[in-house]
């Protein structure tokens, strides 16, 4: 299955981009605005702890459907997917994600895939990086 | 206020339903806009805030079906997308929606939005109700103009005071101040029922004739239920029939239509029944002469805890002066034909006869 391994492969690059850039960038901004996320949520830390957790279980799938439609060189799923997304992330305060996603969705609108590639190892990256961040700020919390 | 929300990213759509909520308001949630779509046409939501970009039925096309859908009210449409080109925001409110919010949005923001559109949606149903009054009006001139002007002035002063009051300062705010000002001229609309025998009848009314004046309190406020139909949950309707329908009750239980006593009659109620009766005092009738402010004052001062809430009494006492400022002077005399309850028509007598 070309599919499955190719979003593998992703993956793990992505995973270890993510880990170099921790290991390489310790003042590296959070990938998570929690002020400003907090703020949004007026406060309510059990509530921003709920739009967490649901990023946490849906984030994987989230960018793997943006790589689903551009393994299927599809340009309009694959900018539906982003947008999708950088609604998410901007929400969250993802900033990264978000900018990441916005970057994807604005080039699969012109109807070109060149370089949206990298653009996805990027994004991953970033995403494991947010839902690394997410049980650890929890833990920070407790 | 139940506001439709739509977006199709659970996350978004929990921060809207979240800050919403907070903000007081009861939220109905979809998905996409086909469901927001069969939602509204059984809730007949007035106000939606709906994502732009959705598959199959964007915020757009959203907005559109509902305007086709709906022709008796207006409904509010606030759209909500990250598109951010001025020719963007154009486009949404030239499709029909009435505002544009950015996501990520502020929470602060958003409310503030969503009440600015509760604000139009309530003058909306305001101008129907001042619509609904002129209607009456210019059937049955029963009052003056100079009448309706000098009650709301009277009502609101004693909300004013009332408010300083420390049992009323969780009752009575602005709000409520202003539309006790905006409703109690609506206070007799009922009297376009009564027959002209009987509503223009110089003297007094015998007791059947009475009884069929006393229904004006509930035919004015059937007119405003069947608004409140159209407009569940708009206070300035509910304010509104509860000075129509009880502003002849008497705190001692014994006045119509439902023989209220004490606290059961609305706070807005006791208000105008004292403002009501302090102006057909003061003013010239077929019946009488106008009373001086003092010969008023002691009537109402004699009924406080009768009539009167004695509370509303004491608020009237401490704004005396200024009442009596108000009051009609002589230029202003009319000669309305308002029918006052058989107890104040006795202290009219009692007066003529001391």
């Amino acid at each position: 299955m070309p599919h499955e391994s190719s979003n593998a492969s992703t993956h793990d690059q992505a995973a270890q981009l993510a880990t170099e850039s921790r290991e390489t960038s310790g003042a590296q901004a959070p990938p998570i605005n929690l002020d400003l996320l907090l703020k949004r949520c007026l406060g309510d830390i059990e509530f921003m702890d709920t739009l967490l957790s649901e990023l946490e279980s849906t984030g994987e799938s989230r960018v793997a459907e943006i790589a689903k439609h551009v393994e299927e060189t599809n340009c309009h799923e694959t900018a539906e997917a982003a947008h999708a997304l950088k609604g998410a992330a901007a929400v969250l305060g993802a900033e990264s994600v978000h900018r990441l996603a916005a970057n994807i969705e604005d080039l699969c609108r012109t109807g070109k895939l060149e370089g949206v590639s990298e653009m996805l190892v990027n994004l991953q990256a970033e995403m494991v990086r947010c839902l690394r961040f997410i049980p650890a700020h929890a833990h920070e919390r407790r | 206020m139940n506001i439709l929300i739509v977006d199709d990213d659970s996350l978004t759509r929990q921060m809207l339903a979240h800050t919403l909520k907070y903000a007081g308001f009861k939220v109905t949630a979809a998905k996409n806009g086909e469901e927001a779509f069969e939602r509204f046409m059984i809730d007949r939501h007035q106000l939606i805030v709906s994502d732009w970009n959705m598959p199959q039925m964007t915020g757009i096309e959203l907005c559109k079906a509902i305007r086709r859908a709906e022709n008796r009210r207006y409904v509010y449409f606030i759209l909500l997308t990250m598109l951010d080109r001025p020719e963007d925001a154009v486009k949404g409110l030239e499709a029909g929606a009435d505002d544009y919010i950015r996501k990520p949005f502020d929470p602060s923001e958003l409310i503030m939005r969503v009440n600015a559109g509760q604000r139009i949606l309530n003058l909306e149903t305001r101008g129907l109700t001042v619509f609904a009054l002129a209607r009456l009006a210019e059937s049955r001139d029963t009052e003056t103009g100079e009448h309706l002007e000098r009650v709301r002035h009277y009502c609101s002063m004693l909300a004013q005071e009332l408010r300083k009051n420390p049992l009323y300062q969780n009752v009575i705010d602005d709000t409520f101040t202003q539309m006790i000002y905006e409703t109690s001229p609506l206070h007799d609309i009922g009297k376009v029922a009564i027959p002209d025998n009987i509503l223009l009848k110089p003297g007094r009314l015998t007791g059947e004739e009475f009884e069929i004046m006393k229904t004006h309190t509930i035919r004015g406020a059937e007119t405003i239920a069947a608004m409140r139909e159209e407009f569940p949950n708009t206070h300035f309707l509910n304010m509104a029939h509860d000075i129509i329908l009880s502003h002849h009750e008497r705190f001692n239980g014994t006045g119509y239509p439902h023989g209220l006593a004490g606290y059961q009659i609305p706070l807005s109620a006791r208000i105008m029944a004292v403002a009501d009766v302090y102006d057909a005092l003061t003013s010239v009738r077929v019946y009488k002469e106008a009373y001086t402010h003092d010969q008023s004052r002691d009537l109402i001062v004699k009924e406080s805890g009768t009539h009167f809430d004695p509370d509303v009494v004491r608020a009237f006492l401490a704004r005396e002066t200024q009442f009596e400022k108000s009051a009609p002077r002589d230029e202003d005399a009319n000669h309305d034909t308002v029918v006052l309850p058989p107890a104040i028509l006795k202290l009219f007598q009692h007066i003529r006869v001391n």
